[in-house]
C-alpha cells in the first residue's frame, strides 16, 4: 500500500511527532519499483508527463464548455483557447427555452427510474437466494443470468424491436421500460451476492431467534446492512439507462403528431441537435453542459464506492 | 418544459408498467408459494402472494389482449375478458379455501386461457399480425412447470429461494432467451421491415440458407463493398488496437500515479474525467471537433505546423484513425484505476527483498509487479475486449458519415438503414457465436466459472 498504516507507525517510531518525517523517508514503490531515490530529473520526467496525460483528459471537456459560451456569431472559429472572446450564456439560454430540451430530461428521467427500481428489485431478491440457499439448479441458475451479459444489446434490439412493434408498444414508454428493465440484473445480482456473503449469517439467526421469519430477517437485517450494495446496484441500473443511445434510437423516438415536437430520451435528442452542426454547435455543447455537471459530480461523488464494490464482487465471487 | 399531455402519457404508461410488474410478481410467487409450500405455515406476507396471483393474472391477461391498434386502455374485447377472469377468479379462491390439487387444476386452466389470450390477443385478424407463435409461450409454461414440480418435491425452506429468483430469471428469459429464441425463428425467415406486421413471411430451410449464405458471399452494407470477412477484419483489427492501447495507457499511467508525490490525488481525479464524462455526449463532442475546418483537432495540427491535414470524416482510413483515437481516449481510465487498485495491494516487501538480492528496476517490474497484477488485469482485459468487440457507441457517433463499420454497427445498419430483418437476425446469430467461441476459449484456460459462483 501507498499509505503507511497509523498504527504499524506507532509500533516503529518512538514519538507520534517524528511520524511525519518518518514517512517521507520511506521507500517508495515507483516506476520500475526500485526509486528509493528518484532523481530530481526523473521525477520532473514523471510530472510533466503526468500533466500532458491530465492536459489531453482534460482539453477536451473543458473545450465543451467554451464551446457553449461562444457568441452566436464566433461558434465557427479556429481559436483553441478554451474561454472565447465575449463569452455569453445565450447557448445556454437557447437550449432551455427554444429547445425541447426539458423533455428529453423529462422522459430520461422517468425512464431511469422505473428501470432502476425493477432492476434494483429483482437483483436483491435474486441475490440473497443465491448467497444464502443450497438449492436444485444454484449454481446453474448463477451462470444463466451471468451468460445473458454475453448477449450484446445489439443483438437483441431486432427480436425485441419486432416484438414491441407487433404490439404496439413502440414509442411509448412501457415499451422502452420493458426493453431495459433486465439487462443490468445479472450485473446487480453479481455484485450483491458478493456483498451479502461478507455479512456473517449470525445476524439473521439471531434476528429468527428473536421470533421473525426468513423474509423478516431479509427485509430488516439485510437490507438495512447491504446499502452500499444496494446504491451500486442502483447506480449501475441508473447511469446504464441514462447513457443508453441505440435502443432509444429506434424504439423511443417518435414526433407528437399534433406539437411536432420530438418524443424521445436525451441522447437521442442531442445527436439529432448535432446533425445540425454548423447551427446547433453551442447550443449542443450548451445542453452536454447541463447534463454532464450533475452526471459526473455523482461520479465523482460515487467512485470510490463504485471501484471498492466492483472488487468486492470479483474478489468474493 | 415537457407539455401536459406528454406528462400525463407518461404517468399512465407508468402506471400500466407498474400494474404489470406486480401482476407479474403476483403471478410467479403466488403459483410458486401455492404449489411449492404444502399450505399456509410460513409467513403471512406469502399467504397474502395466493389471492394476489389470481388477480395479478387477470390483470395481466386483461392488460395484455389490448388491440395493438386501439389507443383506449381498456376497450371492449378486454372488458369481456375483465368480467370472465373475475368470475374465475372467485370460483378458484373458493377451490382455494378447500383443496390444494383443485386450486391447482383452476390455476392452470387460468394461465391456459391468459395464455392463449395473449397470444390471439382477443381480436380476429390479429392471428396474422401477431407472429409471436404460442409455442415459445407453451416453453415458458412448461418450464415455470418443471420448478414447480422440482419445487413440490423440495423442503419449504428451499421453496423460498425458488421463489425468490424466479421473478428475475424468468424476466430474464422472457426479455432475453425468448427475443434470443425468436432471433433463431427470424433467419429462418424472409422477414423483412414491408412484411413483418402486416404481412406473413415465409419460414423454410432454403430461406436460411439464402439468408446465412447471403451474409458469407454479398456485400451487405449500402456502401456495397463491406462483406462479412471485411467487417469482421476491421472488428478484429479495432479491438486489438484498442484493447492494446487501453492496456498500455493504463499500467503506464498507473506506474506512474503508484508513488508518493504532490498532486497524486488531482492528477488522479483529471485523468478520469473521460471515463466520468457520459460516453454519449463525449462521442458527440468529438464528432464535431474532427470536423475538418472547425474542429480542434485539425486547428491544433495546423498551429503545429502540418499543413496538409486529413479530413476525417469523408476519408475511411482516417475515419478508422479517428474512432479509434476516441476509444482509446474514453477507454485508458477505467484501465488506469483498475491497475491501480491492483498495484497498490502490492506488499512493498517483496521489493525491498529482491532489491536486497541486486535486482533491478526492471527485473523487479518483470518478476514481481507483472505476476502480481495480472490476476486484476486478466478479467478486465477480456472484459474489456468483449466491450470493445461490441462497442457500438463509439464507432455510430463519432463516425457520422458510416466510414467505419465493425460488426455491430454493420448489424444496425442492415437493420435499421436496409430493413432486412431476416439477414440482421441470421447476422446477428453469427456475432454470437464468434463471442461464444472466445467465452469458451477464455473459461478453457482459466479453470472453468468456479470462481463466480462458488461462494
Amino acid at each position: 500500500m501507498a499509505q503507511t498504516n497509523p498504527s504499524q507507525m506507532q509500533s516503529t517510531v518512538a514519538q507520534p511527532a517524528q511520524s511525519q518525517t518518518q514517512l517521507s523517508v520511506k521507500p517508495r514503490t515507483g516506476f520500475f519499483q526500485s526509486t528509493r531515490g528518484d532523481s530530481p530529473f526523473k521525477r520532473l520526467l514523471i510530472h510533466i508527463t503526468l500533466i500532458i496525460a491530465c492536459v489531453i483528459a482534460a482539453y477536451p471537456c473543458l473545450r465543451v464548455i467554451g464551446v457553449a459560451l461562444r457568441p452566436g456569431d464566433k461558434l465557427l472559429t479556429g481559436d483553441l483557447w478554451f474561454i472565447p472572446a465575449g463569452a455569453t450564456l445565450q447557448s445556454f439560454d437557447n437550449v432551455l427555452t427554444k429547445k425541447p430540451f426539458w423533455s428529453w430530461i423529462f422522459n430520461s428521467m422517468i425512464i431511469t427510474l422505473s428501470v432502476t427500481l425493477v432492476g434494483v428489485v429483482l437483483a436483491c431478491t435474486a441475490a440473497y437466494a443465491f448467497s444464502r440457499f443450497k438449492f436444485a439448479g444454484r449454481s446453474s441458475g448463477m451462470i444463466f443470468l451471468l451468460a445473458n451479459q454475453m448477449i450484446p444489446a445489439t443483438m437483441l434490439i431486432v427480436p425485441i424491436y419486432i416484438m414491441l412493434a407487433r404490439l404496439g408498444l413502440v414509442g411509448s414508454y412501457v415499451g422502452i421500460i420493458f426493453a431495459y428493465s433486465v439487462s443490468a440484473v445479472p450485473f446487480s445480482v453479481w455484485v450483491l451476492k458478493g456483498y451479502y456473503d461478507t455479512i456473517p449469517r449470525d445476524l439473521e439467526e439471531a434476528a429468527e431467534v428473536d421470533g421473525t421469519t426468513k423474509l423478516g430477517a431479509f427485509w430488516r437485517v439485510i437490507v438495512p446492512l447491504s446499502t452500499p450494495a444496494l446504491a451500486i446496484a442502483a447506480l449501475f441500473n441508473f447511469t446504464q439507462a441514462w447513457n443508453e443511445y441505440l435502443v432509444a434510437s429506434l424504439i423511443f423516438n417518435r414526433v407528437d403528431t399534433t406539437t411536432k415536437a420530438q418524443i424521445t430520451t436525451w441522447p437521442v435528442g442531442f445527436q439529432t441537435m448535432i446533425g445540425q452542426f454548423t447551427s446547433e454547435w453551442g447550443n449542443f455543447a450548451a445542453a452536454s453542459v447541463l447534463v454532464a455537471v450533475p452526471v459526473m459530480a455523482l461520479f465523482f461523488y460515487s467512485s470510490r464506492w463504485l471501484v471498492s464494490g466492483l472488487t468486492l464482487g470479483g474478489v468474493k465471487g | 418544459m415537457p407539455s401536459g399531455q406528454q406528462v400525463s402519457t407518461a404517468f399512465a404508461d407508468i402506471g400500466r408498467f407498474i400494474l404489470l410488474f406486480v401482476a407479474f410478481i403476483a403471478v410467479v410467487e403466488g403459483l410458486l408459494y401455492l404449489v411449492v409450500s404444502n399450505g399456509a405455515k410460513e409467513n403471512r406476507v406469502l399467504r397474502l402472494f395466493a389471492p394476489l396471483a389470481l388477480a395479478g393474472l387477470g390483470a395481466f391477461a386483461v392488460l395484455s389482449s389490448r388491440n395493438p391498434k386501439s389507443t383506449d386502455l381498456l376497450d371492449s374485447g378486454q372488458l369481456k375478458w375483465l368480467i370472465i377472469f373475475v368470475v374465475a377468479e372467485l370460483l378458484v379462491a373458493g377451490v382455494i379455501a378447500g383443496f390444494k390439487a383443485a386450486a391447482l387444476v383452476g390455476i392452470g386452466v387460468i394461465t391456459a386461457v391468459a395464455m392463449y389470450n395473449f397470444n390471439f390477443n382477443g381480436s380476429a385478424n390479429s392471428k396474422e399480425l401477431l407472429l409471436i407463435n404460442e409455442w415459445p409461450f407453451a416453453l415458458v409454461a412448461g418450464v415455470a412447470m418443471f420448478l414447480m414440480m422440482l419445487g413440490a418435491v423440495m423442503q419449504p425452506r428451499v421453496s423460498m429461494a425458488y421463489m425468490l429468483i424466479a421473478p428475475s430469471v424468468i424476466s430474464v428469459a422472457l426479455l432475453v432467451i425468448y427475443p434470443f429464441i425468436y432471433t433463431i425463428y427470424l433467419s429462418f425467415t424472409n422477414a423483412t421491415r414491408n412484411n413483418i406486421v402486416f404481412g406473413k413471411p415465409e419460414f423454410g430451410l432454403d430461406q436460411a440458407a439464402n439468408n446465412y449464405g447471403r451474409i458469407f458471399s454479398a456485400p451487405l452494407l449500402s456502401d456495397g463493398n463491406s462483406g462479412f470477412f471485411n467487417l469482421l477484419g476491421i472488428t478484429v483489427l479495432w479491438t486489438v488496437i484498442n484493447v492494446a492501447f487501453h492496456v498500455l495507457g493504463g499500467l503506464g499511467l498507473a506506474l506512474l500515479l503508484n508513488r508518493e508525490m504532490r498532486f497524486k490525488g488531482i492528477y488522479r481525479t483529471i485523468l478520469i474525467l473521460p471515463w466520468a464524462i457520459p460516453g454519449v455526449i463525449a462521442a458527440l463532442t468529438f464528432q464535431g471537433e474532427f470536423n475538418s475546418q472547425y474542429g480542434f483537432i485539425n486547428n491544433f495540427l495546423r498551429t503545429i505546423g502540418f499543413q496538409d491535414v486529413p479530413n476525417w470524416h469523408t476519408d475511411s482510413t482516417w475515419a478508422f484513425v479517428m474512432v479509434c483515437i476516441v476509444n482509446i481516449w474514453l477507454g485508458i481510465p477505467f484501465m488506469m484505476i483498475s491497475i491501480l487498485g491492483g498495484l497498490q495491494s502490492i506488499s512493498r516487501e517483496y521489493y525491498e527483498a529482491a532489491e536486497i538480492d541486486g535486482a533491478s528496476g526492471w527485473q523487479q517490474f518483470r518478476a514481481i509487479t507483472i505476476p502480481l497484477v495480472q490476476p486484476v488485469m486478466t478479467p478486465i482485459i477480456v472484459l474489456g475486449t468483449v466491450w470493445t468487440f461490441n462497442n457500438f457507441n463509439v464507432i455510430y457517433l463519432v463516425d457520422n458519415q458510416g466510414k467505419t463499420n465493425i460488426l455491430v454497427t454493420g448489424l444496425f445498419r442492415i437493420f435499421s438503414e436496409l430493413g432486412r430483418y431476416a439477414v440482421a437476425a441470421a447476422f446477428s446469430l453469427v456475432i454470437f457465436v464468434l463471442l461464444l467461441i472466445f467465452a469458451i476459449i477464455w473459461i478453457r484456460f482459466n479453470g472453468g466459472l468456479k470462481g463466480v459462483y462458488e461462494s
